[in-house]
């Protein structure tokens, strides 16, 4: 157990609706920003939700035509995301054997699969792209950073919904530990902003209804939530074992100490209400990381913004802290993202490994009056400054799973 | 549908060329070979010729696809034995 | 007529037993005296006063006795460097295993990959750690055993009422492991042990009178502090001076001084009635993990041992003490 190699993030890249890139994305979080808007495009104006988060800075600005054409907007957001991160680590010399990626995406590429369906529908066979199907594969977004990057040492794409974002970055831990790689560029992306999807989730009764207020409409933890509001993004970590960050002489973020997995096995949407499993999840990551309690510094939560999801957390962080709970400041920065689905959870990963690296934790907006079960402290209003300390962040998907990532300075 | 000479034809095809691989409609030269010269990967073509096949208004079977190597032979197909769609 | 006496075989037998490596598990859930006090109506300040304790640890809900078991098991067995497939013996000492069947043991030979080892529980409670060691060190003297290893885990939120003044503040969870092995040079002191049944209601739990039980469906533990505490300090200093002499070593020339933690104040009153000089590191590990019963000993040498602040070699007594009342100590030499 002690020969485990340890795990260093040194690279950081996203395309959030807060902003094109880290930067930005961070500024904005700490600022308070609300990245949730009034859908313009025309088909939003007849549905019941009129609402969503689309991305900052639109992929088609960023990427060249010809390579943006034959890529799924999930595929594009990813892309600009592991770029972003690969020049952030230095855009190191590695062996291609030595180096893998792992992408998630809640549904892949679903805007592909669905206007391919219209074309076919309106125009016949033919009309179909033959780029189709490696657009709509959810392993699409996890082969273009492959392809991009030159790994060979395995490309991953594993799917939780909305927690495929963090259990990308569990996965390349798992792939560093296991000796496979020693360079892991992961996270997760997703862009799902369309009519069906939009509908799907609203007929779950799971999307706010808040059409009148896009800004006001992400508010996890309050009592007036109704729901999340669906976003698009995509994060990137580049991780690496410490042997060979610092061979390279790369700057090193934090430490990603551990993570824990669970699943609640209670039902295919609903996360099982005492929490128990996300607590398990959250123990699991403490104690992979060697950390107690009194460790944690902050915590990321899942946070969406739904009735029963926000108290689900609570109690499990309850359960799994303990009184020690009331000493650690909590936040949701989805109130500010909206719900990135698939890349909530390498986003999140993001803010807390900026959060520990800076000892600062951006605020929760919208928290104008706490839920009654919500008995934690959460950062409102302005962001709080840190001890030094470790950062949790967790993620749970309909299906039932757990995932929480523990990351330590470096 | 009025006959197309070959410049009509060569021209449409460099704009479908370029619109779907960013080459240089300029490069599309009669003799280049869309594999070999133009570096143009198989899904593409397949994207190519269906834009040819609308904006000609011709059917080109897979199988004639197969033995178009150049551009030349592409522009020869649609001219004369392109099958009306 | 002259009896026909005959004798069964016998193992060829080691010089001793040594130990060769430690191991130590606490959950992740840190509990402080601030957390405890409400519930008994009582402050940090209090308890930290009558006990020395800061906080504890408190097990997650589905982790188990074999869970922290295990942990603590297999870094011993990996910190010794041996293979588990080799260990031959596998003692739980423990009083808080929630279930009468099955032993944990066997549970945690199998996970731990000691699939041929025997395996039994040993319920001394505090005083179990210290009787196991000398059960299975004696084991293996006698040729029975090779390599073994011997756990204290303890899940004492299994029987703690959380509003008892008496006793929910000292408890606490966890695990310790010692892996030992036949040796030509004996680390294991001989032991000295006894007990004082009529004292057997000092601490104990009481299902006749208390109909309440605790979330593990198990009676309640109480304790009278005054009177262990006065046993404690005036009983168990000669015994841990017996033992230093058995094991041929005088207590100023102890590298550490490991008792059960079950006080501070106990801890104290005994390091001055032996007049331990400076250089002898004295166990105070109930500061950060509370009275962990019979994982505190071989938590306590653990923590001490990995902040590197007994040397490898040193001799260390440890000494065992609890409810029964019971009590064993030996002198052992660290690994």
């Amino acid at each position: 157990m002690s020969s485990r190699p340890t795990v260093v993030v040194t690279g950081l890249g996203a395309t959030t609706p807060l902003g094109g890139d880290v930067a930005s994305t961070w500024s904005a979080m700490l600022a308070g920003k609300s990245g949730v808007r009034t859908l313009t495009e025309g088909w939003a104006d007849d549905l019941p939700v009129r609402i969503g988060a689309p991305v900052a800075v639109d992929p088609k600005d960023v990427l060249e035509r010809v390579r943006a054409r034959t890529l799924d907007r999930s595929q594009q957001l990813a892309l600009i995301a592991a770029k972003e991160a690969w020049a952030d680590a230095g855009s190191p010399e590695v062996d291609p054997e030595r180096l893998a990626v792992v992408i998630a995406s809640g549904i892949g590429g679903v805007v592909t699969l669905l206007t391919a369906y219209d074309t076919f529908r309106e125009h016949g066979p033919r009309r179909v792209s033959p780029h189709t199907i490696p657009m709509l594969m959810p392993n699409g977004p996890a082969a273009t950073v492959g392809l991009e990057l030159r790994a060979r040492a395995g490309v991953h794409a594993p799917v939780s919904a909305c927690a495929s974002g963090s259990e990308a970055v569990a996965v390349a831990l798992d792939v560093l530990r296991a000796g496979r790689a020693d360079v892991v560029v992961c996270g997760g992306t997703e862009a799902a902003i369309h009519p069906l999807p939009v509908l799907a989730f609203w007929q779950m009764r799971a999307l706010s209804l808040r059409n009148d207020e896009p800004q006001a409409a992400s508010r996890p933890f309050d009592k007036a939530r109704d729901g999340f509001v669906m976003a698009e993004g995509a994060g990137v970590l580049v991780l690496e074992t410490l042997e060979h960050a610092k061979a390279r002489g790369a700057k090193v973020y934090a430490e990603l100490a551990g993570a824990g997995m669970t699943s609640d096995a209670h039902h295919i949407a609903a996360p099982e209400p005492t929490g128990a499993g996300a607590a398990r999840a959250i123990d699991l990551a403490l104690r992979d990381a060697g950390l107690s309690t009194t460790d944690v510094s902050h915590v990321n939560a899942h946070a969406t913004s739904t009735p029963l999801g926000d108290i689900a957390e609570t109690l499990a962080l309850r359960t799994a802290f303990g009184a020690q709970l009331d000493r650690i400041p909590v936040t949701a920065t989805k109130s500010m993202t909206g719900h990135l689905l698939g890349a909530a959870g390498a986003v999140e990963a993001i803010a807390t490994v900026l959060g520990i690296k800076h000892r600062i934790c951006p605020p929760t907006i919208n928290l104008d009056d706490v839920d009654d079960e919500v008995d934690i402290d959460v950062v409102v209003v302005d962001p709080r400054e840190l001890p030094s300390g470790a950062g949790i962040s967790n993620s749970f998907g309909f299906g039932g799973h757990n995932v929480t990532l523990a990351f330590k300075e470096a | 549908m009025a006959e197309l000479n070959d410049t009509e034809i060569l021209t449409g095809m460099a704009e479908i060329i370029e619109e779907v691989t960013g080459v240089p409609a300029a490069d599309v030269q009669p003799q280049r070979a869309f594999v070999d010269d133009l570096e143009i990967d198989s899904l593409s073509m397949v994207e190519i010729l269906v834009a040819a096949e609308e904006r000609f208004g011709v059917r080109i079977p897979d199988e004639a696809a197969r033995d178009l190597r150049t551009v030349q032979d592409a522009v020869d197909f649609i001219k004369t034995t392109g099958v009306p769609a | 007529m002259a009896a026909e006496t005959r004798g069964l075989a016998v193992h060829p037998a080691p010089a001793g037993a040594r130990i060769i490596g430690l191991g130590a598990h606490l959950p992740t859930r840190v509990v402080d005296n601030d957390e405890i006090a409400p519930g008994i109506n009582s402050s940090d300040n209090w308890i930290t006063v009558r006990s020395g304790i800061a906080r504890r640890r408190f097990a997650a809900p589905d982790e188990t006795v074999a869970d922290m078991a295990v942990e603590a098991a297999a870094k011993a067995v990996a910190n010794a460097g041996a293979d588990p497939a080799d260990v031959d013996l596998v003692v739980v000492a423990t009083c808080t295993h929630a279930l009468q069947l099955p032993g944990a043991a066997p549970e945690v030979a199998h996970r731990i990959g000691a699939t041929t080892a025997g395996a039994v529980d040993m319920n001394g409670a505090c005083a179990g750690f210290c009787y196991a060691l000398n059960s299975v060190s004696d084991t293996i003297r006698a040729g029975n055993s090779k390599l073994a290893v011997v756990v204290g885990a303890e899940r004492y939120t299994n029987i703690l009422d959380m509003t008892d003044r008496g006793t929910a503040f000292l408890f606490g969870d966890g695990a310790g492991a010692m892996v030992l092995a036949a040796s030509d040079q004996p680390g294991i002191g001989p032991v000295v042990w006894g007990s004082d049944g009529s004292q057997k209601d000092l601490i104990n739990q009481r299902p006749d009178e208390e109909p309440q039980r605790s979330d593990a469906g198990l009676p309640f533990i109480r304790m009278q502090g005054p009177a262990v505490y006065r046993w404690a300090v005036t009983a168990l200093a000669a015994v841990a001076r017996e033992a230093c002499e058995r094991a041929g070593i005088k207590p100023e020339e102890l590298g550490a001084f490991v008792p059960h933690q079950a006080n501070l104040r106990i801890i104290d009153a005994l390091t001055r009635s032996l007049k331990l000089p400076e250089s002898v590191v004295i166990a105070r590990d109930i500061v950060e993990v509370g009275n962990t019963s019979a994982a505190s000993i071989p938590l306590a040498l653990t923590h001490l041992v990995e902040a590197g602040e007994v040397p490898s070699g040193a001799p260390a007594l440890l000494l065992g003490f609890g409810s029964g009342l019971t009590y064993a100590a030996q002198v052992v030499l660290t690994p």
